[in-house]
């Protein structure tokens, strides 16, 4: 989080509260004329939470974070006041012009000057309000001019086999800030305009990522300094955890152990930094990456439904018809000695216990006795606005749980999503009652998540919009098909499934 | 900050915003208006940001059949007005002022 702020429901606030908008949305990378039209999207907010929240009543105050990744800003305002719902606001222009009556002008203008704008109803807790606008990428163009001479034939998958060279010898080394036009490099000369982390494409913004240590990582460099191979490990914010990812090889040099190399080097980096445990989501459109992964030991413990909209990975998907399944392989890095004290729920106790299994985590099931609820329950929401996904991560239950869960998803929904994920901490012993309880909404299983978040380990149980033809989702290990099984089973035996049918 | 400063003259409003034009300002300007105005002119020249209660005031303050005269308004200002589909029915070659 870049900054929060405690803002009066006084009028005087509007205009200081938009110029910090407007001069951190420059600093974050945005236009000047995006980040004017971006404050200008606050103000409405701000306005109507004045006017209709708290109507008459400038004492009250509310809550506005601002965030930013290398591809968007995003504020998220939450405030207590009078409930009403932007979507009975609809915005009639010959109304406006003719009565003068003006209602929903500042949802629509919200609308317009942000690339995303969602309302959820929390309920109890109030209302929460998110508008995100997107960082126009202009450097990908200057990138690609300028290693226009040196670049290579986009792979294309018989090509591939009959250029591969045999590399005597190359090296790997730990990523540096003055890798990163190399990196850019890679990634084009490798996917075309393809690959799905635009970032990437951005020598400036690997560079602000790897001196933030935001991003660890190795390169492959050929003996005359070439780079030829790329792989990321990226650390999670509340876990001692981190996600690898990013690799790429030039596809002239496959097949000389780059890639193993690459890995090799990432574990040891993991172990360096004392991180428990590695993992990373393989797409199901093919099994690679899940050999990959397979081969140094990662485990399938979970596979996550229509993870993300469906982007071309060239070579493999052109044709694939529905939003692209991920499994989560994980590797242990730390060895587990003790038995730590797990709440399964009956239903999956099975599947999570042979996932510990497959991953060598000794785990000890305790029989639920009793358990004490909180008053109110601690949630956590993060939106994923390119996959249309979002993430509940239930930290501790409260007596409110079902009902802010409930409002929560209704809220969620309303923006047609394509998956909602529930992340619930088997560390708890509420945990088994609580799931009983809220099987009206109808999750689904995901899998086993060890030490994901906080270092604890979660269930994660999935809500899946979309249809699925599980044929399509290829699962390289055999235990990981077991859970694909399982994973179908239930899909296909969900009553919001049947009733659509 | 957002403060304007005013001159009335007979029927007409000399208005200068300095800063946003938005509620609070809205919210200035109807407090110097009085029942015997019939003309406003609004200098914005010193104005780059404007948000919907701007233009709104401005468009019923025009629905009222009063006059307006509005001094180099920001771009952000043609912006709203035609995502609000308020372009086709003003006169902006009458009311904006060189």
């Amino acid at each position: 989080m870049d900054a929060q702020f405690q803002i009066s429901t006084d009028e005087k606030v509007i205009n200081p509260v938009c110029d910090f908008t407007q001069s951190w949305g420059v600093n974050c990378g945005l236009t000047t004329g995006d980040a004017l039209r971006f404050s200008v999207a606050l103000s409405e907010l701000v306005t109507d939470i004045i006017l209709f929240a708290f109507p008459d009543d400038s004492n009250q105050n509310f809550e506005i974070k601002f965030f930013h990744t290398f591809s968007h800003v995003e504020i998220v305002i939450s405030e207590l006041g009078e409930p009403f719902d932007p979507d009975r606001h609809t915005y009639d222009a010959q109304n406006a012009l003719t009565e003068g009556n003006f209602d929903g002008a500042g949802f629509l203008l919200i609308k317009t000057f942000s690339d995303e704008f969602s309302f959820i109803n929390k309920g109890k807790k109030g209302k929460e309000f998110r508008l995100v606008k997107n960082i126009e990428v202009h450097d990908i163009d200057k990138l690609l001019e300028l290693s226009a001479e040196q670049r290579e034939t986009k792979p294309d998958s018989e090509g591939d086999q009959e250029s591969t060279i045999k590399l005597e010898e190359f090296t790997v080394s730990r990523i540096k800030p003055e890798d990163a036009e190399d990196i850019s490099k890679l990634i084009y000369r490798t996917y075309g305009y393809s690959y799905n982390v635009e970032d990437l494409y951005l020598p400036k913004k690997v560079e602000e990522s790897v001196l933030a240590k935001d991003k660890l990582g190795v390169i492959a460099r050929k003996i005359d300094g070439e780079a030829i191979g790329y792989f990321a490990v990226i650390p999670k914010d509340n876990s001692r955890i981190a996600e690898v990812g990013e690799a790429v090889v030039s596809p002239k040099y496959r097949k000389n152990g780059v890639m193993s190399s690459m890995m090799e080097q990432l574990i040891e980096i993991a172990e360096s930094k004392n991180l428990s445990m590695l993992f990373g989501e393989a797409v199901t459109v093919h099994p690679v990456s899940q050999k990959v992964n397979n081969k140094f030991g990662y485990k399938t413990a979970a596979l996550q439904l229509a993870s993300s909209v469906n982007v071309k990975y060239k070579g493999f998907d052109e044709d694939y018809s529905q939003p692209i399944s991920m499994a989560m392989d994980f590797l242990p890095i730390l060895p587990s000695h003790d038995k730590k004290p797990v709440y399964l729920p009956d239903k999956y106790s099975d599947i999570i216990l042979a996932t510990y299994d497959e991953l060598g985590i000794n785990v000890d099931p305790q029989k639920v006795t009793e358990y004490h609820l909180a008053e109110t329950s601690d949630i956590d929401l993060k939106i994923n606005y390119s996959s249309y996904s979002s993430l509940i991560i239930v930290e501790n239950y409260g007596n409110d749980f079902i009902s802010e869960l409930s409002e929560l998803v209704d809220g969620l929904e309303e923006n047609s999503p394509e998956t909602i994920l529930l992340d619930l901490p088997l560390e708890n012993s509420a945990t088994p009652e609580q799931l009983h309880n809220i099987s009206e909404l109808n999750f689904i299983y995901s899998g086993l998540l060890p030490h994901y978040h906080y270092d604890a380990d979660f269930l994660r149980v999935q809500k899946v919009y979309s249809d699925i033809d599980f044929n399509l989702i290829e699962i390289y290990s055999d235990f990981g098909k077991k859970i694909k099984t399982f994973v179908a089973d239930e899909y296909n035996n969900n009553p919001e499934r049947s009733q659509k049918s | 900050m957002n403060t304007i400063t005013t001159r009335k003259e007979a029927k007409n409003l000399d208005i200068t915003v300095r800063g946003d034009f938005n509620l609070r300002t809205k919210k200035m300007i109807l407090s110097r208006l009085t029942p015997a105005i019939h003309t406003l002119k609004i200098n914005l020249a010193y104005c780059e940001r404007m948000d919907s209660e701007g233009v709104i005031f401005m468009h019923r303050w025009l629905l009222k059949g009063n006059n307006l005269r509005i001094v180099k308004p920001p771009v952000i200002f043609f912006e709203i007005l035609e995502i609000l589909g308020l372009d086709g029915s003003w006169n902006l070659d009458e009311i904006i002022a060189n």
